[in-house]
């Protein structure tokens, strides 16, 4: 397993948007669409496969970069590649700490730990008295 | 139609750059299998556009300077209309 959708946890089929190259040709007037090809190697074939793979890889091996930050959703989603089967971006690889379901944005996260820090602030501003357990006469 | 390269003038064969979005899978041996391409922009879009007309490059010399010439029967003289005509 080198990719996971979040939403649907599909790991088998994607999308991706590639390059492609195409050669041109006019003949009698008329526009020829075709491979392009050089010695009889299809050039535009092996440039798709290429491409795709570059991206897939990269995406594999860089993760985090390929992600970016979707303020709509509040998630972080693919850049590069969706998901074929519900179409959505939230693609990372497995195990990931760039997981979209398990983060939370900044601020919800400062709000969430807020009563933990005041409690924090509060141990290290008497944390060098000992309590007072009765008047000193 | 007629597609020239102002650069070299000879050839013929021109490659334009096309993105299709591709649908692929990942098979047992982590090796990728493409199930499906689909183009992503239209090829008449990109051949009258004239902002597009860049990406075009001659295969024999790889120039942009590329000039499309959709209907040659159009800068024809007068001469050579009546010609036609004629036959």
């Amino acid at each position: 397993m080198q990719l996971i959708c979040n939403d649907c946890w599909g790991y088998k089929y994607f999308l991706v948007d590639v390059e492609y190259l195409r050669e041109l040709k006019t003949e009698a007037g008329q526009l020829v669409v075709q491979d392009t090809k050089f010695e009889d190697f299809n050039y535009s074939e092996s440039m798709l496969r290429d491409n795709l793979n570059d991206i897939v890889q990269y995406v594999i091996k860089q993760n985090g970069a390929a992600l970016i930050w979707d303020t709509e959703s509040e998630s972080y989603q693919n850049n590069y590649i969706s998901c074929a089967k519900c179409g959505s971006k939230k693609v990372t690889k497995p195990y990931s700490h760039w997981h979209s379901n398990r983060h939370q944005s900044l601020d919800k996260e400062l709000l969430a730990n807020h009563k933990e820090f005041t409690e924090l602030r509060r141990e290290r501003k008497y944390a060098d008295r000992l309590p007072v357990l009765w008047k000193e006469q | 139609m007629q597609i020239d390269c102002l650069s070299c003038g000879k050839s013929n064969e021109f490659l334009l750059p096309l993105w299709v979005v591709t649908t692929f899978k990942f098979n047992e041996d982590d090796t990728l299998s493409i199930l499906h391409v689909k183009p992503l922009e239209s090829m008449e879009d990109k051949l009258t556009d004239n902002n597009s007309l860049r990406e075009i490059s001659c295969k024999e010399c790889g120039s942009n300077e590329v000039d499309i010439v959709f209907n040659e029967y159009d800068n024809q003289d007068d001469d050579e209309v009546s010609a036609l005509e004629g036959l």
